[in-house]
């Protein structure tokens, strides 16, 4: 059997009965991932790890988890967390007093261990300063990788996992706890953590939100899959609302026209109300 | 302005800026500049000095979808294919071509007839002719190059990306995998520590034996000849002392009996037991002192577990000798058992003098002790024999308030 085609064989299996999709993903790190847990299951081949997948089937989950790739820091891209306070908080925020309607919904989709949920909140507290009292705000953050989020909503890091982290922001919005330290409750209040898995087709799980970062997350999937998420997350968006990409993302040609660039470096776009051709 | 647009103004006539209200050009050369802008693959559009469209090829027709007879006339902002929000940057642009100043080529997206979008790069120029003046707009569908150029992009800047987070991931296990590593390490010079002195402890432990078992016999001898003798009577302490010898015999047997033990802890002989049976059989063994009270918490329904009985019969002896040490003056001896996940968690709580957090990151090293007695063995026996078991064992302790020794054996074996 042709090597792909095995792997394609493989990955319906873990879709038809692990439930998870990684069909749309590319296929250089699945099958760099893959090796190594077939390493450590000690089989030899995809059809073998089929049989082990039939045989022990907690390894779904074991290979959603490994396949899913959780680093992240703190105010990852610096650029474009201050990016975001300079082009859409005072927009957004002013809109809203405007409105009369104080509150805030946002997502991080692909939240890893909570460090970028848990920036972007810093990031409106910070922000709001005295006025976050006022505001009803919901940072929904989404992942597949069920430790991770396990470990996102216990909200404690280790020295090293903080290093990008500026030490007042540090002393402003987490307690030590032993050696590691801990999201203050004031912080954690405003953000829930869920499963969700965003290759998965369907609506978006929310609507009429702000602000979405999704950030690395496109890098693992191949264009159409890229092209669905990115417009399902449009979907989500309220009009205008903003999205924040990875580095490295740009939005697929299929969403040319509802987007508009607010910082080609930062990648923060805002949907536009469309229809606005004279 | 490009040699394009130079070859089109040099071709142009007086005739050619002479339209009439359908945008139909009259005149000899309309032939030729018609023909030339039809048959331009590029998009050709042309509008007066006021805004109103004049020229509209059949290339623009295509690439728009809509139709010569839907755009002629109109004013350039009311096309239906200029961004509203883009219109300040089009006036200034168009005031600025008829000023004469040429805008350099760029590039823009438009709106299609049928929705879709496309990309143009577009130049514009300036014709004039007796006077008068037409801005001519040259345009070129680049949707698909750019879409091609933004994909290759984009996809090696993501695989990059990708590679990079990879990779950082693959560091992290690494990291993790040589934490692991360096604890197997450690595991390993503390069992190779303990296999020698395990070697030397059983050596030394049989060669002592059999002295102090000549001792026994002679304090034995004596004691016999001595007792309700008169020397018995005029010296009392002799028989104090014979008790002395005694009680110490006893104890350096108990030390040969342990060393023996350790130097023999084997490979557990597992089999199926009931946990609560094994604690029974512990405490059965032990004289445990009147002022200390036992309080057992063995839950109901546990299922068996899959040990070696005697070993661990062992394990437990030694920490409940501790804890009642720990004790001297009385207190509370606390003994259950749980399911906790896929493991049995036996746990051990006295309420003595606890164990300071130096001591306590050490009493399990062999040879470790705090006692003028003793030869600290006990705790690194039991630690090596729980986790011979593929279990472990923890200690918890406040000075003043007590110790809890925790025992998790797993409840499968691998």
């Amino acid at each position: 059997m042709v090597a792909g085609e095995a792997l394609g064989l493989l990955l319906d299996k873990v879709y038809q009965d692990g439930r998870y999709d990684f069909r749309g993903y590319r296929s250089g790190t699945v099958v760099r991932r893959l090796e190594r847990r077939l390493y450590a299951t000690g089989v030899r081949s995809y059809q073998d790890y089929i049989g082990f997948l039939e045989a022990h089937p907690e390894e779904y989950a074991r290979l959603a988890n490994y396949l899913t790739i959780t680093v992240s820091d703190f105010f990852r891209s610096r650029y474009a967390f201050a990016q975001v306070a300079r082009l859409v908080l005072p927009e957004l925020v002013s809109n809203r007093i405007n409105q009369g309607r104080l509150s805030l919904r946002l997502w991080s989709a692909g939240c890893a261990r909570g460090e970028e949920p848990y920036s972007i909140a810093i990031l409106l507290a910070e922000f709001l300063g005295a006025r976050r009292q006022d505001f009803d705000i919901s940072i929904y953050a989404t992942d597949i990788n069920q430790p991770a989020l396990e470990a996102a909503e216990a909200g404690i890091y280790s020295s090293n996992d903080m290093a990008n982290l500026p030490p007042n922001l540090r002393e402003g919005y987490f307690t030590p706890v032993g050696e590691a330290y801990g999201v203050r409750a004031e912080i954690k209040r405003m953000v829930h953590f869920a499963y969700f898995d965003l290759a998965a087709t369907g609506g978006p799980p929310f609507t009429d939100l702000d602000l979405i970062f999704c950030c690395n997350v496109l890098i693992y999937f191949q264009k159409q899959l890229q092209e669905s998420l990115l417009g399902r997350l449009c979907d989500g968006l309220a009009t205008p609302g903003y999205l924040v990409l990875g580095e490295v993302e740009t939005p697929t040609c299929n969403l040319r026209g509802r987007l508009d660039c607010l910082d080609t470096k930062a990648k923060i776009y805002k949907k536009n109300t469309g229809g606005d051709y004279v | 302005m490009s040699r394009k647009e130079e070859t089109i103004s040099n071709v142009s006539t007086k005739d050619v800026t002479e339209h009439n209200q359908t945008g139909q050009m009259s005149g000899e050369s309309e032939g030729l500049y018609r023909s030339m802008i039809e048959l331009s693959p590029d998009g050709i559009v042309a509008v007066d000095a006021k805004g109103a469209l004049r020229v509209y090829n059949a290339a623009a027709a295509r690439m728009t979808g809509y139709l010569r007879e839907e755009m002629i006339g109109k004013h350039f902002s009311k096309l239906g294919i200029l961004r509203l929000s883009d219109m300040p940057k089009y006036m200034k642009m168009f005031a600025s071509t008829l000023r004469g100043e040429i805008p350099e080529p760029f590039e823009m997206t438009i709106p299609r007839k049928d929705g879709a979008t496309v990309v143009i790069e577009v130049r514009v120029g300036l014709i004039k002719v007796g006077g008068r003046i037409i801005i001519q707009t040259v345009f070129r569908d680049i949707t698909e190059r750019k879409q091609m150029e933004a994909e290759i992009q984009a996809r090696n800047e993501q695989l990059d990306a990708q590679n990079e987070e990879e990779l950082r991931a693959a560091n992290e296990e690494l990291q993790a995998s040589s934490e692991e590593l360096r604890e197997a390490q450690e595991q390993l010079i503390r069992s190779e520590k303990l296999a020698v002195i395990g070697q030397l402890a059983g050596g030394i432990g049989h060669e002592l034996r059999n002295p102090l078992g000549g001792m026994k016999n002679a304090v034995y001898y004596i004691r016999g000849k001595v007792v309700n003798s008169g020397l018995a009577l005029a010296e009392p302490r002799i028989m104090e002392f014979l008790d002395i010898i005694d009680n110490e015999i006893g104890s350096s047997d108990k030390i040969i009996s342990d060393l023996l033990g350790f130097s023999r802890v084997g490979k557990p002989a597992v089999s199926p037991a009931n946990i609560g049976k094994v604690i029974d059989g512990a405490l059965s063994r032990m004289r445990i002192p009147g002022n200390i009270a036992v309080v057992k918490q063995i839950d109901s329904n546990l299922p068996e577990v899959p040990i070696d009985d005697s070993q661990i019969h062992q394990v437990l002896v030694n920490i409940i000798t501790n804890a009642i040490q720990a004790m001297p003056e009385g207190g509370k001896l606390s003994i259950s058992a749980r399911k906790v996940k896929e493991s049995l968690e036996v746990g051990i709580s006295d309420t003595g003098y606890g164990i300071s957090p130096e001591v306590r990151d050490k009493v399990f090293d062999p040879l470790f002790t705090t006692r003028a007695k003793g030869i600290g063995l006990g705790l690194a026996v039991c630690k090596t024999i729980v986790e011979r078991h593929g279990g472990n064992i923890t200690v918890n302790s406040k000075p003043g308030a007590g110790s809890t020794f925790t025992i998790r054996l797993p409840l499968k074996v691998d």
